[in-house]
């Protein structure tokens, strides 16, 4: 009896382990065709309608700034990436910021630094698998989630 | 309005001659062009008023559809939930609903200019006419002394108002032509501009005028039988236009508006000066209206009591008639009075009923209004059957007479030549 029982057992125990394993769906393309150009409010919040994107961006201002009233009235530049990072800049800029969506959040994964004296006027265009950062006709950068990839040939 | 229209056509030309296509663009910015370059196309094909202005957007259409079909794919995915074709497929179809409607307004006001020139000049010839009718008036009422001449005047009277009356329901009809068929359909503010036309042409005014002076061109002198067929025909061929224009000016205004028709002093126009004074006052439909049950009493008045009196005259003791209804049986009535007491009818006949009856009042009382013209040669055949009945009877008698005086004569003869056997025995 105990003989017969040993395989069955097993075989239920194969079974469960594989029901637990997760479920993933791959080549997601997260991307947005178009940069979305949000203001500010006067809340320091930012709203999207037609991604159903909205967040609170005065801890932005003040990494950025060191004033968390500082983007109140401002245009913020939100791209996101195939991979699905949020990428946000704007005029005055130093930094281009890539943020990763988590639980009712946006966490920030990296600021990456363009120019010391801050954007003009930026511009975010997606070029998977990077995202281009264009300051005026001056400055045109690939991007990916973490850093500058490659300089442009002029 | 002009000059703003210029201007944007002017930004829509320079906007759709920057490629979008350079180097280093914001797809945004190109996005952003594209929808404001499309906006504002679309706004001067609104603002439009010419076909000139919609050819040079056809152009600017073809422009912007050429610089921005590289980026086709971006602005498909970038313009959702619609697509570049979709735009540029808009615009055109925007385009040609905006020529189709430019066309027609550019066509239908150059007809309408035409028609309120026509308009003007028939409104000339109606005031040169009434001047004449004016004159003719007077003429009358000078001629009345020799018949010869009265009945010139009237024949030209007559003529002139016919003329009148045609004239102005012309210059109705070509108010109305520009708006169709159906009045009642029109747009509030078309039916203001009619209403604004009828009025500043006075056209109410015209209609109680003409009127009037064909009442008072019945009340003015005597006529002849044969007269009364065109004025009937008058009346009824005005009547059907009055209850037409009637009908449109109600549609165009359920009230008429309270504009009276006044002389340029302020005065209530009086519209004829004679045994019949007629004073215009507001709603001039219903006056015209009321004018037109005078007029239509006069006439039927003038006509059958005219007509009485040609039996009168002749001593033909009909009964009498004030309609057609009483007129036929009036004259059935004579008819079996004339077979029952067997009196000679021919006088009757010949000289009352074909001689004035039939030549000088037939046309007229064959009218439907008046008798009809069944019921004319019902009557016509009954009188006629008088005198073919009397007729058979004289043949008759006459060929008896004929037959019994041959008859007669023969025998005298044959008596008077046959030899006696007494008289030819010596002979022998």
């Amino acid at each position: 009896m105990r003989r017969k029982i040993g395989p069955v057992a097993v075989c239920l125990l194969v079974l469960t382990m594989a029901g637990c394993s997760s479920l993933t769906l791959e080549k997601v393309e997260f991307g947005w065709p178009v940069e979305s150009v949000l203001t500010v409010s006067d809340k320091s919040t930012i709203e999207d309608n037609r991604y159903a994107l909205g967040c609170n961006v005065a801890p932005l201002a003040y990494k950025e700034f060191g004033d968390s009233t500082a983007l109140r009235g401002s245009e913020l530049r939100v791209l996101r990436n195939n991979e699905g990072f949020y990428f946000i800049t704007g005029r005055k800029f130093k930094n281009v910021y890539v943020f990763a969506p988590g639980a009712g959040e946006l966490s920030m994964r990296s600021a990456i630094e363009i120019s010391a004296q801050g954007l003009s006027d930026p511009a975010l265009n997606q070029r998977p698998p990077y995202v281009e950062l264009l300051d005026g006709k001056n400055l045109r950068k690939m991007l990916s989630k973490d850093e500058i990839v490659q300089e442009p040939k002029k | 309005m002009t000059r703003s229209l210029s201007l944007l056509i002017l930004a829509v030309a320079v906007l759709t001659l920057v490629t979008p296509s350079s180097a280093q663009q914001s797809d945004f910015a190109v996005k952003k062009g594209f929808e404001e370059r499309a906006a504002l196309i679309k706004q001067a094909i609104d603002s439009a008023k010419t076909l000139a202005v919609l050819d040079s957007l056809k152009s600017a259409i073809d422009t912007l559809e050429v610089f921005y079909a590289p980026r086709e794919k971006f602005l498909d995915k970038a313009l959702f939930p619609t697509s570049f074709a979709e735009t540029i497929d808009g615009l055109r179809t925007l385009h040609a609903l905006s020529y189709d409607r430019t066309y027609l307004i550019q066509t239908q006001g150059v007809r309408i200019i035409a028609l309120e020139e026509e308009v003007s000049a028939l409104s000339k010839r109606l005031s040169s006419m009434t001047t004449e009718r004016d004159s003719l008036f007077q003429e009358l009422a000078r001629a009345k002394k020799s018949l010869s001449s009265l009945r010139e005047v009237v024949r030209r009277l007559e003529a002139n108002l016919q003329a009148k009356d045609k004239l102005l329901f012309a210059m109705v009809d070509t108010m109305f032509v520009p708006y169709g068929q159906d009045v009642s359909r029109v747009t509030e503010i078309q039916k203001n501009a009619i209403r604004h036309k009828l009025e500043k042409s006075g056209v109410l005014q015209h209609v109680y005028e003409n009127a009037a002076d064909n009442v008072r061109f019945i009340e003015s002198t005597t006529f002849q039988g044969k007269d009364y067929a065109a004025m009937i025909d008058q009346y009824q061929s005005f009547s059907t236009r009055w209850q037409g224009l009637r009908d449109k000016i109600l549609a165009v205004t359920a009230a008429p508006p309270p504009s009276a028709v006044t002389t340029p002093s302020g005065k209530p126009k009086t519209a004829a000066t004679g045994p019949t004074t007629l004073t215009i006052r507001p709603a001039p439909g219903a006056e015209v209206d009321s004018l037109m049950a005078v007029w239509n009493q006069k006439l039927q008045g003038q006509f059958w009591s005219a007509l009485q009196k040609e039996f009168t005259d002749k001593k033909v003791p009909v009964q009498a008639f004030a309609d057609g209804k009483s007129f036929s049986e009036s004259i059935r009535s004579y008819v079996q009075m004339l077979k029952a007491s067997g009196e000679d009818a021919s006088s009757f006949v010949e000289e009352v009923w074909k001689e004035r009856v039939d030549k000088e009042w037939g046309a007229a009382l064959s009218k439907d209004v008046m008798l009809g013209k069944t019921e004319y040669q019902s009557l016509d055949q009954m009188v006629g059957g008088l005198s073919q009945k009397k007729f058979d009877m004289r043949f008759i008698l006459y060929s008896l007479a004929v037959v019994a005086l041959a008859v007669a004569i023969w025998w005298f003869f044959i008596r008077k030549r046959s030899p006696t056997p007494q008289a030819q025995a010596p002979r022998a």
